[in-house]
């Protein structure tokens, strides 16, 4: 039988002088472009569920979009790739922008639409996706109203109501909650299970989809699986505070942190609600930030996170209780999606933006460009830039403010593990250089490595803030990892480079002896 | 090509020609036909639109364009007769062409009026908007706006134009003027909201066409290179 | 606003295809500008009021009301003002007589404009954006996409637009302190959205292209409910109202006009189709109201 799709020294790369069409891909633009992909060889067979891994820039976008004849980039091709499927679905990374209709039930309808299926046929095949994904009760909803999650298994629901043969999927849980990301692996693996479609997913987490997958394609070594060696404050099983006054909320819980005792903003008792109709997000939430440290607010999916950081930001009105900033004249908020900041047509137009407001000057945007790995892009539209470039290119942005209070939403999402290891790095740099930094995560693995202090969010109050060790310690469910490719990324990236890098580190293994 | 061209000038120039016929034939129903044909002339452009088989390039650009200025509209509704819709269907005519820039204009107008209420003025809005767009496609075409004096004349104009097909069709239905000095002075009294509706064109075409066009044709590109 | 179908209150022809209050309201409202005869227009005004209040509920019809009389007021005070001719005079305004006909042709015209407003006020409640689509849908499909995607586009961009704004204070060294730089961030928000919604539009024709848009025609159309003998019933009524309506409209209302003296007035019975057709709504949101009281 032939393999469903076969790979024998498939190499590609793209033009060169073209702007480069899809901004998610790899490779330098505008120069010489080095080959995408090298020398790519595998099969699979009908039925497979094949995940293929590598970092960010490792090709994988471009090799799934080699396989699909609609979606298949300009360029030069070497050696031989063959897909015997004549039906092949796709399933982008970011749930919101492949969604087409404005409701749930068109946007399914809608491929079976377009292959002219006579209507009653195409009635039996949404109400048969729908039910096996489980997303009947969503048919009558605007698609602008559902979660992240919801919106990935309605693409995932779409593409296969058109029963296709191959499946390629391209990082489709990197910007979901872990809830939502079980769910979605759970659906696809039972889906290649019953339906027999060749499934082909990119992504940078093999190990989530351990339990269904048979086969893997290695276009790039990604940090192994490691376990958390702890930097100095981890004592093993007692928490270094005593109980009771760790469960007190904020500052007393803390000592030690930066500047002791004041707190830099402290909110008291806040109630916020987006409009006078809707319901109340937070409901008596207290909080106190400690500027040179680092707090992780976490919580579940929806529960306000992104509301507490604007009202951390001042952004939102409290309609009851008060906020006291000390940082507020110079503060930053960095949003999930980096494009949000992004006003300019190029990256040094970018970072020239707020010259005149901050009053920083040449030297420090291209330092500034320089520190984030962006010296080589600054002609490049900040669309053009990858996923990872264009985080740093917002980074960088707010960075040049030199704000004194960074609020991040999300800062680790999407990002492969070399990427969130860097980030971490970042901010606990930051932290050392006495900045309060608050940030909001699913992630419990990069709270870990990069907060001294963890707030969980749950029915709009802070349930506790306490240090790091003590939250995960105290916690039944709610842990980290055992073992994870972050602290891998890690391991590897302290052991070879040089101290500037590493230096968040070093400063916070001396915070830990209590020395400072 | 050029039969559509004669449909699409036929279907537009329709509208106000069935206006001014009722107005000086004193029609009682003057209200009802020129709407009838208003909605005809609108069925036929958009006819037009989709028998000459958009591809994905000119149907997503439309959509958010649209989607831009009725979401503008919304935004700006506390202000009156501060809109950006004009000044999105001038930029989308200009880079799209005029069929797109018809478009873009009715289809805002449709879309927020889902959000606003319909009114019997739907059809209006529509048609009136999507003629801006459309006379900025075509006004491109003929290199008249090139510079931005001449964008920022027809902005003005444009407001004006708007003002003077949506109050002709309320004066003419609901007024029944006896002569054109009637006619006249109902519109004086109108006038200065459709001066303020040109100004406020012309200050987003002022902030907006040069730094839009430079985007849109960017996506244009992007586009043509994808297929 | 409009409010989501849910809470819309009550819609009479929610058990009906959408075709059914496309062709009700068609036929309402241009029956309602077909004619100013005094009479039919009062009737129009009172059946549009009726259906208002079924459909939307008192609260929102009397802050409709309130509008709309300033409305006809006006239209009314102008055409008075505006008609110089007539036969019974009621005063005089310097060298201007006013005439009773000028009076009557006014509040005739405000009459009209108050159904018309009315009416449109109702439809928005009994169709909204989905229903429309179902209509376009099967003939022009691409007209439908664009629309679908225009409506899921609004709420984002609005959405996004407040959440850029936001971001921009929040960078307070770098936030717009004076009122001419907040005009110009503003306008800068509008731009970064116009160019966002293009950037990942790109994404969203990408996913169309996977799912096969750009290989052929697109013939066929989901629909949601399919058309059937209920749906026919209503429609045939609507029709048959409409034709005696206008039978009645030409042969007694044609020869009415106001000048030099309003008349003439049409017999009781030539409004008696125009009654029916504007208690439909009533007719059948009492017929599914039946079914709940007589358990």
């Amino acid at each position: 039988m032939a393999p469903a799709v076969e790979a024998r020294g498939f190499g590609f790369s793209y033009p060169e002088p073209a702007v480069n069409v899809r901004p998610s891909t790899s490779a330098a633009v505008g120069m010489s472009a080095p080959p995408a992909l090298r020398d790519v060889s595998f099969t699979l067979e009908e039925g497979a569920f094949c995940t293929v891994t590598g970092g960010t820039g490792s090709g994988k976008t471009t090799l799934l979009r080699c396989l699909h004849p609609d979606l298949a980039p300009a360029g030069r091709r070497v050696g031989v790739l063959r897909v015997a499927a004549q039906r092949i679905g796709f399933v982008f990374q970011n749930p919101a922008d492949q969604i087409v209709c404005d409701s749930v039930w068109h946007e399914l309808a809608l491929g079976l639409e377009n292959a002219g299926m006579e209507c009653g046929r195409m009635r039996r095949r949404v109400a048969e996706v729908a039910h096996y994904f489980g997303i009947e009760f969503l048919m009558r909803r605007k698609t602008a109203s559902l979660s992240g999650g919801q919106m990935q298994l309605v693409n995932l629901a779409a593409v296969v109501a058109l029963r296709p043969e191959l499946l390629l999927l391209d990082e489709p849980t990197a910007q979901l909650d872990p809830h939502a990301r079980g769910q979605f692996v759970a659906l696809l693996g039972a889906m290649n299970q019953d339906s027999g479609c060749t499934v082909l997913v990119a992504t940078h987490a093999p190990e989530i989809y351990e339990p269904y997958a048979n086969a893997q394609v290695e276009l790039a070594a990604l940090p192994p699986l490691a376990c958390w060696e702890g930097d100095g404050r981890d004592s093993g099983a007692e928490p270094a505070a005593p109980e009771p006054a760790a469960l007190a909320p904020a500052p007393s819980a803390s000592p030690g942190r930066g500047m002791a005792g004041q707190a830099a903003i402290e909110l008291r008792d806040a109630y916020v609600r987006y409009g006078r109709e809707d319901d109340w997000v937070l409901r008596g939430a207290d909080l106190s930030v400690h500027a040179g440290s680092v707090m992780a607010v976490v919580g579940g999916n929806g529960c306000g996170k992104s509301t507490l950081l604007a009202t951390l930001a001042g952004v939102l009105p409290l309609a009851r209780g008060k906020i006291r900033n000390a940082l507020a004249a110079c503060q930053a908020l960095m949003p999930q999606d980096p494009r949000a900041l992004f006003m300019c047509d190029s990256v040094s137009e970018e970072l020239h933006e707020w010259a005149r407001r901050c009053g920083y000057s040449q030297e420090e945007e291209l330092d500034a460009a320089r520190r984030f790995g962006l010296e080589e892009a600054l002609s490049q539209h900040p669309y053009d830039l990858s996923g990872g470039q264009q985080q740093n290119l917002a980074f960088a942005k707010l960075m040049l403010c030199r704000p004194r209070l960074l609020l991040l939403d999300e800062p680790a999402k999407g990002l492969d593990a070399h990427a969130a290891a860097e980030m971490a790095r970042k901010l606990r740099g930051l932290a050392a250089e006495g900045v309060a930094v608050v940030f909001a995560t699913h992630d419990v693995d990069f709270a870990r490595v990069c907060a001294d202090e963890v707030a969980m969010l749950f029915d709009g109050q802070v349930a506790c803030a306490q240090p790091v060790e003590a939250f995960f310690h105290d916690n039944f469910i709610y842990r980290p990892h055992e073992r994870c490719r972050l602290y891998g990324a890690l391991a590897l990236d302290s052991a070879a480079s040089d101290l500037p890098k590493a230096e968040g580190f070093a400063t916070r293994e001396r915070r830990g002896d209590g020395s400072r | 090509m050029n039969a559509r061209l004669a449909v699409e000038v036929a279907a537009l120039v329709a509208t106000p020609a069935a206006l001014a016929v009722c107005a000086v034939c004193g029609i009682e129903q003057a209200a009802l036909l020129s709407a009838l044909v208003a909605l005809a002339s609108l069925a036929l452009l958009f006819a037009a639109w989709e028998r000459s088989r958009p591809r994905l390039r000119d149907v997503m650009p439309v959509a958010v364009l649209a989607a831009a200025a009725a979401a503008g509209r919304i935004l700006c509704a506390p202000l009156p007769d501060f809109k950006p819709v004009s000044a999105l269907a001038i930029t989308a005519g200009a880079v799209f062409g005029r069929a797109s820039g018809f478009m873009v204009g009715a289809l805002a107008a449709l879309a927020s009026n889902f959000f606003f209420g319909q009114g019997a003025w739907t059809p209006w809005q529509m048609y009136a908007w999507g003629l801006i767009g459309y006379l900025a496609g075509v006004f491109y075409q003929l290199g008249w706006l090139e510079k931005t004096p001449a964008v920022c004349a027809y902005g003005f104009a444009s407001g004006l134009l708007f003002g003077l097909l949506l109050n002709g069709w309320s004066i003419i239905g609901f007024f029944h003027p006896q002569d054109a000095a009637g006619f006249v002075a109902v519109y004086a009294a109108a006038f200065p909201w459709d001066a303020l509706h040109g100004v406020s064109t012309v200050v987003f075409l002022l902030a907006l066409y040069v730094p839009l066009r430079r985007k849109l044709e960017r996506v244009k590109s992007k586009y043509a290179l994808g297929l | 606003m409009a409010l989501p179908a849910s809470s819309r209150g009550r819609n009479p022809f929610a058990l009906y295809h959408p075709g059914v209050p496309a062709a009700y309201f068609a036929s309402v409202v241009i029956l309602a500008m077909a004619t100013m005869q005094p009479v039919f227009v009062l009737l129009g005004a009172a059946g549009a009021l009726c259906a208002c209040v079924l459909v939307r509920g008192w609260r929102a019809s009397l802050r409709l009301m309130a509008g709309v009389a300033g409305l006809a007021c006006l239209v009314a005070a102008a055409n008075l003002v505006l008609s110089p001719s007539g036969s019974t005079e009621l005063f005089r305004m310097g060298a201007r007589a006013v005439y009773g006909e000028a009076l009557l042709f006014g509040v005739s015209a405000g009459g009209m404009l108050a159904a018309i407003v009315t009416w449109f006020f109702t439809l928005d409640a009994c169709l909204d954006s989905e229903d429309m689509l179902a209509l376009l849908g099967p003939k022009m499909p691409s007209v439908a996409l664009a629309l679908s995607q225009t409506m899921r586009l609004v709420p984002q961009f609005l959405m996004r637009g407040r959440w850029v704004r936001a971001l921009q204070q929040a960078a307070t060294a770098a936030a717009p302190r004076t009122r001419r730089e907040k005009t110009a961030e503003l306008m800068r928000t509008m731009t970064v959205l116009v160019g966002w919604g293009m950037e990942d539009s790109l994404v969203r024709s990408d996913s169309l292209k996977a799912r096969g848009f750009e290989r052929g025609m697109r013939p066929a159309s989901y629909r949601r409910r399919g058309w059937r003998a209920a749906d026919s019933a209503v429609l045939v009524l609507v029709v048959v109202l409409d034709a005696v309506c206008v039978v009645c409209l030409v042969v007694y209302a044609g020869p009415f006009w106001f000048y030099p003296i309003a008349g003439p007035y049409a017999p009781w019975w030539a409004y008696l189709g125009y009654g029916l057709l504007l208690v439909l709504p009533e007719v059948l949101m009492l017929k599914e109201e039946s079914l709940w009281r007589l358990r």
